[in-house]
């Protein structure tokens, strides 16, 4: 993406030592980055101990394509002085495009770029992981969702045998 | 049946699902919706159990219209309504918008009332089992009810008169039928369905802080209307489609003026000046009004001349006359009604 000279550069540090120069305006894209910065405006190194440096490069990709689409939308609509809607429609369309391709991850990389989203409080690529995670529960059997997310049944039996004395339908597919 | 001994825990990298953090997998539950929470997903292992179980913001609202469960696979009568009771059990008590289809019984209400009483909404449609008493009861014992639905529900004249009272706070209200759906028979044959301001004047007397207010298929006159006009002085959309002993004259129009929204369409006493004549309503009108659904429920009887020979000219000239300026929005019942009424006048009308 172009970048100006005279935009802020911020170094983010994983918790693995690697270091990522981004934009400040990418790097606002994290609630909670834009909240340190909003303390402490001269502050240009942020550690986050949570975050691998792996899943560190997907959320500033996640960003960085976000930032680009709406600031091409935004120079589009300045451009031509209002937006026409079948392209902000199709531009709209790529994004989720991109979206869709950006989740097709494996779960351990889903789960964890659920709890970084959390914890960098970037609210859409949260909405998007969430959603993913739901749509792989949707429909599934307790064991099926075990074997999807490699999740161990600490239930014990008698535990079970509960469930399944008061509910027993709680264990067939609910779709 | 699953086998429910669980697969083999394959997780080494430290990245496990079962602890994901509680606010995480709230976030996720909600995407699910509570029937997935209630089944499935709550019996995956204890931490997503404990999550389902415990946190009452999965059980404030329980809605059962979206009835993909009914009648699907193993999804049906029974297992519904213990689903529901265990959804009630979890709300804890702050169960605020309860709303069903098909199975709500009396029995169910009181299983809700008898735990919660602080609901803000109920929705009960097409539910054949519940009785006017049961519905009485629960707006008694849910003071603090601000909307209430019921489609094709029990018919009591006094219901809407006891809810009123009962709950001070209502700003929307709907009771629906299709049992009264038709238009008034000939006034020479035995009327089954007779007019009936009951439900009207109850709603006029104790429901004065309404906002919306849906009587569809009411047997409601001018009478019991204009009684809710001024009896509900915050009103600001009314829905009264179906309503057939409405006669929407010039006056009711002007009495309906300082509404938001108004829907009427009718054909009272076989004339054509029930329609809506009046461009500015129209418009305001749901497009679902336009479609001509309703007038496959028109009696096919009127479609027979024979009354229309009979029916008194005044009346007839006066609502051509209506007719001709909401040409545009009459619906096709009138249309054919008014084209029989050109061909044997041998009058040249706009068609």
């Amino acid at each position: 993406m172009a970048r100006s000279s005279t935009e802020n550069m911020i170094t983010l540090m994983s918790s693995d030592g690697e270091e990522f120069m981004v934009t400040e305006k990418v790097a606002r894209e994290c609630t909670t980055i834009r909240n340190m910065l909003e303390d402490d405006c001269v502050i240009t190194n942020i550690p986050l101990p949570n975050v691998t440096s792996d899943i560190l490069s997907m959320v500033i990709e996640y960003c960085m394509e976000h930032v680009a689409a709406a600031e091409k939308a935004a120079a589009e609509t300045a451009e031509k002085g209002s937006s026409s809607a079948p392209a902000a429609a199709k531009a709209n369309k790529d994004l989720e495009e991109w979206d869709k391709a950006f989740m097709n991850v494996d779960v351990y990389t889903l789960c964890d770029l659920i709890l970084a989203a959390n914890y960098l409080n970037v609210s859409g690529l949260l909405d998007l992981t969430i959603q993913t995670a739901a749509n792989l529960i949707k429909g599934k059997s307790p064991e099926q969702i075990r074997k999807t997310f490699h999740i161990q049944n600490d239930l014990s039996l008698e535990e079970e045998e509960k469930i399944r004395s008061q509910t027993p339908w709680a264990f067939e597919k609910s779709e | 049946m699953e086998g429910g001994e669980g697969a083999e825990g394959s997780s080494t990298c430290g990245r496990n699902w079962e602890d994901l953090s509680r606010d995480v997998l709230i976030l996720i539950f909600l995407k699910l919706g509570m029937m997935q929470v209630l089944t499935a997903a709550g019996s995956v292992c204890r931490s997503w159990r404990k999550v389902a179980k415990e946190e009452p913001v999965f059980w404030r609202r329980i809605n059962m219209i979206d009835n993909r469960y009914f009648g699907f696979g193993n999804w049906y009568g029974s297992k519904l309504i213990h689903a529901t009771r265990i959804a009630i059990d979890r709300s804890g008590g702050q169960l605020e918008e309860f709303a069903v289809k098909y199975f709500a019984d009396d029995e169910m209400l009181r299983y809700l009332c008898d735990r919660t009483s602080v609901l803000k909404k109920l929705v009960l449609v097409s539910c054949a089992q519940l009785s006017a008493e049961a519905i009485a009861q629960t707006a008694k014992r849910q003071p603090l009810l601000e909307e209430i639905e019921i489609e094709f529900g029990p018919f009591s004249e006094q219901l809407t008169e006891i809810v009123g009272t009962a709950c001070p706070c209502l700003k929307s209200f709907k009771l629906n039928h299709t049992r009264y759906n038709m238009p008034p028979l000939d006034p020479d044959i035995e009327e089954e369905i007779t007019s009936n301001d009951d439900e009207a004047l109850g709603i006029a007397k104790t429901m004065h802080q309404l906002r919306h207010l849906e009587l569809i298929g009411n047997r409601l006159t001018n009478e019991g209307l204009t009684a809710i006009l001024d009896g509900c002085p915050h009103l600001e959309t009314l829905d009264a489609t179906k309503c057939y002993y409405v006669t929407t004259d010039a006056d009711m129009y002007a009495r309906c003026a300082r509404l938001q929204s108004v829907s009427f369409i009718c054909l009272s006493d076989y004339g054509l000046n029930s329609h809506c004549d009046d461009d500015e309503y129209i418009d305001e009108l749901d497009p679902a009004y336009h479609n001509y659904d309703h007038i496959n429920e028109v009696d096919p009887a009127y479609d027979n001349d024979d009354h229309i020979n009979e029916l008194d000219p005044q009346t007839i000239n006066q609502g051509f006359l209506d007719f001709v300026s909401g040409l545009k929005n009459l619906f096709i019942k009138t249309v054919f009604t008014a084209k029989r009424w050109c061909t044997s006048q041998e009058s040249k009308g706009p068609f």
